[in-house]
């Protein structure tokens, strides 16, 4: 006799983590069938994804360059945007693409059952697959340009702000995937608030100095405001690693998640009669 | 032996929100607790059991069909097995995979060739990726999509498509098969085919199957045991044929919907003079219609449009038609009989038209509704085969008669 399984009402504190791990096969094909059909649909194809951050960089240089102050950063403002931007992208791919994953595949939630987390963490591989792709970019540009620069380079740093970045897109597609549920008219907010995070963020100015001292503290509720900091740093000569502001970071960071989780499992229940 | 479904006291319940809305919008939401803060403390939202204290077991091997009106549960019930949503109370014991196939090709994308779309449809039904790779040859043998496998979808004609869709979930090897009306889609050879694929792997294989239809005749050709659910209770449950006609016969002892016409006060539909709601394909049709107009008609006509479920027209004749003239009358009951209703499986419509002379007097849409299947009480299929479309054969014996 095969193994029994119940099915009975969800209970509230089981976050589904295993069952994920179970259907880790499907959260890669999840990711695999959109990466296909992005790159099916567009025109120049894979060309795109190489095209894409490399001209929205020229075009952010090219504006912005002698307006912005950068002060504290030695590196060139191109390549400070092109950093800043891929961060960025990481992020905001990641929680556009969650949040239209649970509209666009509402046939297949009606009709089948597969742990519903799948949809946003296969977002997060699915934009992961465009920031490799930026990487390669980026290296591509420092041995073009001035390669000394991997001589500073930090591989903690990196990693510590991709951990970063994808934890907070993970938590907040989550958060934003439960709203977009409950109110569909969510979906037209969300364009307006990522514009929120993008100038929250120091993704193409320096957003300590828009600040005023008094009001530093503000920046501690954007996580992005750390991971960008990391990222451009692992490539910056002179580093300095704020110890408590991390943990602090990480801290909030799993806190959020556990939330976020929370709230996803509980929309979750109730998904499939809704959407 | 235990049994591979367990069910005990399933219950699931929905909220019904007060606002004729399929979903909440945040808009509307933020716009009323400005407008009335209090509303934020209220529970405004009406409760609503699609399902209550639904118990059963099915047993390995065993197919069982689930049949109710629209609204009884089925479809919730087949949620619930298939885990796309949770009971409320209750819990199922299930000892076996199960495979839902609420829909055929669920995830197809056309952007994606036809061996794409398998592997992620496959997948998504709950196949290994080293099954479906060891299956693969078979699923696209089956299909016959063979020399298309690497075209994306959209070049597929949709037939295509749903062959391929098909091939896919019949190559499940889940112990326990829920299946809704999926059949109900694609042409007639397809509908064969996949009801022969049915019967292979209920009969044959021995697997466990669920399955939901509204069509009495392919139930009783598939299923061994029925599950009939009203207003989301099971009202009977055993032996297939007990079950079936339990459900037939709970159709027309309902309350009658009232009547929206002006002049038509009843009408009462019978098939070889039994009244029912449920005529078998070739029997006869009649209908008696009861008016009481305002004053005395003069050579009355009286019409009647058979419609199908998509609103085709099938059958349309009225007495003027068959040179009959119909006695004049204020109040009386008038008989429409068709010797014969040689009609596909499916719930038809009539429309009425009253009129007088020339002109028309009032027309009835949907008066009366009724199915007809292609089972006799032998429980024999019926091998003749049923017209589609009435109006392009010349229907001999029509009998319109004023009943005193």
């Amino acid at each position: 006799m095969p193994k029994e399984f119940i099915i009975k009402p969800q209970s509230p504190f089981s976050l589904g983590l295993k069952e994920l791990w179970q259907y880790r096969e499907l959260v890669y094909l999840f990711a695999w069938r959109e990466i296909k059909i992005k790159y099916k649909q567009a025109l120049l194809g894979f060309l795109w994804i190489i095209l894409q951050p490399l001209l929205m960089m020229l075009l952010l240089s090219f504006f912005l360059s002698d307006v912005v102050n950068i002060k504290n950063s030695s590196l060139p403002y191109f390549l400070y945007v092109f950093l800043g931007l891929t961060i960025w992208n990481l992020f905001s791919g990641s929680v556009n693409l969650s949040v239209n994953q649970i509209i666009s595949n509402a046939n297949i939630i009606k009709k089948i059952y597969f742990p519903r987390l799948i949809l946003p963490t296969s977002s997060i591989i699915v934009a992961g697959f465009d920031f490799i792709v930026s990487l390669s970019i980026l290296l591509i540009m420092i041995i073009l340009t001035d390669y000394t620069l991997f001589q500073h380079f930090n591989f903690i740093y990196f990693i510590l702000s991709i951990l970063l970045t994808i934890l907070f897109a993970l938590s907040l597609s989550l958060l934003l995937s439960a709203l977009v549920v409950k109110y569909r008219d969510f979906r037209y907010v969300l364009p307006f608030l990522i514009q929120i995070f993008f100038f929250a963020s120091p993704v193409i100015y320096d957003i300590q100095n828009k600040i005023p001292a008094k009001y530093q503290w503000v920046t501690y509720l954007n996580p992005l405001n750390l991971s960008i900091d990391l990222f451009r740093q692992s490539f910056e000569k002179q580093k300095n690693f704020n110890l408590p502001y991390f943990i602090y970071q990480i801290i909030f960071l799993l806190i959020f998640l556990l939330i976020s989780i929370y709230i996803f499992r509980k929309t979750e229940e109730y998904i499939a009669d809704v959407i | 032996m235990l049994p591979i479904i367990e069910a005990h006291n399933i219950g699931k319940k929905f909220r019904i929100f007060h606002k004729d809305m399929p979903y909440l919008s945040l808009r509307d939401n933020i716009v009323s607790y400005i407008k009335n803060p209090v509303r934020l403390f209220q529970n405004h939202t009406e409760e609503f059991w699609a399902l209550k204290d639904v118990s059963f077991e099915v047993m390995p091997g065993e197919s069982v069909g689930i049949i109710g009106k629209n609204g009884a549960g089925k479809s919730t019930l087949l949620k619930i097995l298939s885990r796309i949503t949770p009971p409320t109370t209750g819990k199922i014991t299930l000892r076996g995979r199960v495979a839902s196939l609420l829909e055929v090709g669920t995830g197809f994308h056309p952007e994606l060739t036809g061996r794409e779309n398998v592997f992620f449809n496959g997948a998504i039904l709950g196949m290994k990726r080293s099954e479906i790779k060891q299956k693969f040859d078979e699923i696209v043998a089956f299909a016959g999509v063979e020399k298309f496998i690497d075209t994306p979808l959209k070049h597929y004609s949709s037939g295509m498509q749903l062959r391929l869709a098909f091939a896919v979930a019949a190559f499940l090897e889940a112990e326990i098969l829920v299946v809704d009306e999926v059949l109900a889609v694609g042409d007639a050879e397809f509908q064969k085919k996949c009801l022969g694929k049915m019967e292979d792997v209920t009969k044959n294989e021995g697997r466990t199957v669920l399955f939901v239809s509204h069509n009495m005749g392919t139930i009783m050709g598939l299923c061994n045991k029925g599950i009939f659910l009203r207003q989301g209770k099971i009202s009977f449950a055993g032996n297939i044929y007990e079950t079936t006609r339990k459900y037939l016969d709970s159709l027309y002892s309902g309350t009658p919907a009232p009547l929206n016409s002006k002049w038509i006060r009843k009408v009462e539909l019978f098939s070889n003079g039994i009244q029912t709601e449920s005529i078998i394909s070739g029997n006869s049709l009649e209908l008696i219609v009861h008016i009481n107009h305002s004053k005395v008609l003069t050579s009355p006509v009286i019409g009647i449009i058979i419609k199908d479920i998509q609103n085709n027209y099938i059958l349309g004749v009225n007495n003027r038609n068959y040179g009959i003239r119909l006695s004049d009358f204020q109040e009386g009951k008038v008989l429409i009989r068709i010797p014969t209703l040689p009609l596909y499986e499916g719930t038809y419509h009539i429309d009425i038209r009253l009129g007088e002379n020339f002109r028309d007097i009032e027309i009835v849409e949907n008066i009366i509704k009724f199915e007809v299947t292609l089972w006799d009480t032998d429980s024999h299929i019926i091998t003749e085969k049923p017209y589609k479309d009435l109006n392009k054969l010349l229907i001999r014996g029509i009998d319109f008669k004023v009943l005193t």
